[in-house]
């Protein structure tokens, strides 16, 4: 086989079945990995003690609840707080004979596009040390692209799975909103969020998305829909209709809208159709993003008192105080129709604009994020940083809908660029299909996964 | 531009604020204020407002107690609650 550490995990767990290499091997690797090169990109805030020999040990973001493990969503309210149970996600890894490495870094209450808002610093870029890695699943997308892990799992509320899965040239998913439970979650927005895999191929994420994904009594949101089987769906090699909104590739520097038009040609080259389409303009899913997100995250974090757990309120970061301010003016007496309702009813308008999209077209595609990552230090100089670098990822989020992240090439800096697809409710195995179809097309990504783990080998 | 009472909001929420922290935060909530007045340019009159996307309506579970979700250990972090 090849090197464990440029393995995908369904590589491995097949040569861990034919015998070519023991779990103790690769989990003693990425530990070994994660121990020497951690303090370079601060990815981690918990690693785990325990040696498992047993079970292949993954990253997962620390805003999952892991019974027995510190969780702090990267806030020092919860800086000591070792939760009493675990998330469902976390629980169905267990069960399918995975075990935890490390809890990963993340803006804090997953707060941010940059991982810089975390109480534990920010981490840091494995392309380019200076810049950030995106968030708010930074620490995930950090440990997956350096090869800290071989997998992750992230969670998004609006792009904070995408963006870092962009931002360090990885595969990002995010479900539809209640494929995967949002049980043992620290809430941020709970109309959107959804857990989903970080990974190096589209396979881990068809793989991963099968375990984690299904209903949940103990999350009322979550769908009853039977999840399909996503690693068969994945290779259905389909053709498709392919739409791309003009209004997604507006402003885009040079770097990004060459690797976009090259990958949408190939897209055509491989058998698709690819036409033009027309969307609401993102700046709307900025303002209606805003809005809601922020309502529901001073009603979120009202929880944090610290009588039941974690400390005081006097403890939240600049970030969350911003959050939960606006929120709360936003919901206020005599505001609430004006801006909170007013953002529901465009919230419609959004779901309305993609069903009417997705009538002409199967997969929508675009950037993933308007620019390639950031120099560490930019976001701060932001009042709405996140929402105006996740405008792209916002408006499948508001309609709850599916989409991937993957690697389409490098800008002129040499930094990755990202290229999304996504797709109507439920139809995880579209998108797979066709992120699968690109990625053997172009050889993995041209390469773009590896250069990045070559980096640090 | 729209003023934002911030020690009312700060009292609201129960978040302390330095001086400083209400300028800053003030600012920047005026100018997203300002940024989010474009929803004003979309009708909305005849459209119904949306809060759960997939559509579910009325879950319900049996009202039993699930032994599995009791906490056993120790769960307030304060020595004493009134």
């Amino acid at each position: 086989m090849k090197s464990i550490l440029s393995a995908s995990l369904v590589d491995l767990l097949r040569s861990v079945k034919d015998k070519e290499v023991s779990v103790s091997e690769i989990n003693a690797l990425y530990r070994e990995r994660s121990a020497e090169l951690n303090s370079k990109f601060n990815a981690y805030l918990t690693l785990s003690p325990e040696i498992d020999t047993a079970s292949i040990q993954l990253a997962v973001k620390d805003n999952f609840c892991t019974q027995g493990m510190r969780t702090t969503a990267s806030s020092k309210v919860l800086d000591a707080f070792v939760p009493e149970y675990s998330s469902t996600v976390t629980n169905r890894l267990n069960s399918h004979g995975f075990s935890l490495l490390g809890k990963t870094n993340m803006d804090a209450w997953a707060h941010g596009s940059s991982t810089e808002t975390s109480d534990y610093g920010p981490s840091k870029n494995p392309w380019d040390t200076s810049k950030m890695p995106g968030g708010s699943s930074g620490g995930s997308a950090v440990a997956v692209a350096a090869g800290l892990s071989v997998a992750a799992i992230g969670s998004e509320t609006a792009g904070s799975i995408r963006l870092p899965a962009s931002w360090c040239g990885i595969v990002g998913f995010k479900p539809t909103y209640g494929r995967v439970s949002r049980y043992g979650v620290v809430a941020m927005g709970s109309s959107f969020d959804c857990p989903g895999p970080m990974t190096r191929t589209v396979e881990d994420a068809a793989y991963l998305l099968g375990l984690i994904a299904g209903h949940d009594p103990y999350d009322a949101t979550s769908s009853e829909k039977p999840i399909a089987n996503y690693q068969e769906l994945m290779k259905s090699g389909k053709k498709y209709k392919i739409g791309v909104p003009q209004e997604y590739l507006e402003g885009l520097p040079d770097g990004v809208r060459q690797s976009i038009d090259a990958s949408l040609k190939l897209l055509e080259k491989i058998g698709h159709s690819v036409k033009k389409i027309h969307l609401l303009d993102p700046a709307y899913s900025i303002s209606v993003y805003t809005i809601l997100q922020r309502a529901e995250v001073s009603s979120n974090l009202g929880r944090y008192d610290g009588i039941r757990y974690g400390a005081g309120r006097d403890t939240f970061g600049q970030e969350a105080k911003r959050r939960i301010m606006l929120g709360t003016y936003t919901l206020a007496h005599g505001y609430y129709d004006a801006y909170y309702k007013n953002a529901q009813k465009v919230r419609t308008l959004i779901i309305d604009d993609f069903a009417r999209a997705f009538h002409e077209v199967d997969i929508i595609a675009g950037p993933t994020t308007p620019v390639t990552a950031m120099l560490l230090g930019e976001s701060e100089k932001y009042p709405f940083f996140g929402e105006l670098m996740d405008r792209l990822a916002e408006p499948t989020a508001l309609a709850g809908l599916p989409a991937i992240s993957i690697p389409c090439g490098l800008d002129e800096s040499g930094m990755p660029v990202g290229l999304q697809f996504m797709g109507p409710q439920f139809e995880e195995g579209r998108i797979l299909d066709l992120a699968y179809q690109y990625e053997r097309e172009t050889n993995k990504f041209d390469g773009i996964i590896e250069k990045g783990l070559s980096k640090w080998a | 531009m729209t003023k934002i009472n911030m020690k009312y909001l700060a009292q609201l929420s129960k978040i302390t604020l330095t001086d400083a922290e209400e300028s800053k935060l003030a600012g920047q909530a005026e100018e997203t204020i300002e940024y989010i007045k474009n929803l004003n340019l979309l009708d909305t009159t005849k459209t119904l407002p949306t809060s759960s996307v997939t559509g579910t309506t009325n879950v319900y579970r049996d009202d039993v107690v699930d032994p599995k979700r009791n906490l056993k250990a120790k769960v307030y972090s304060v020595s004493r609650i009134m």
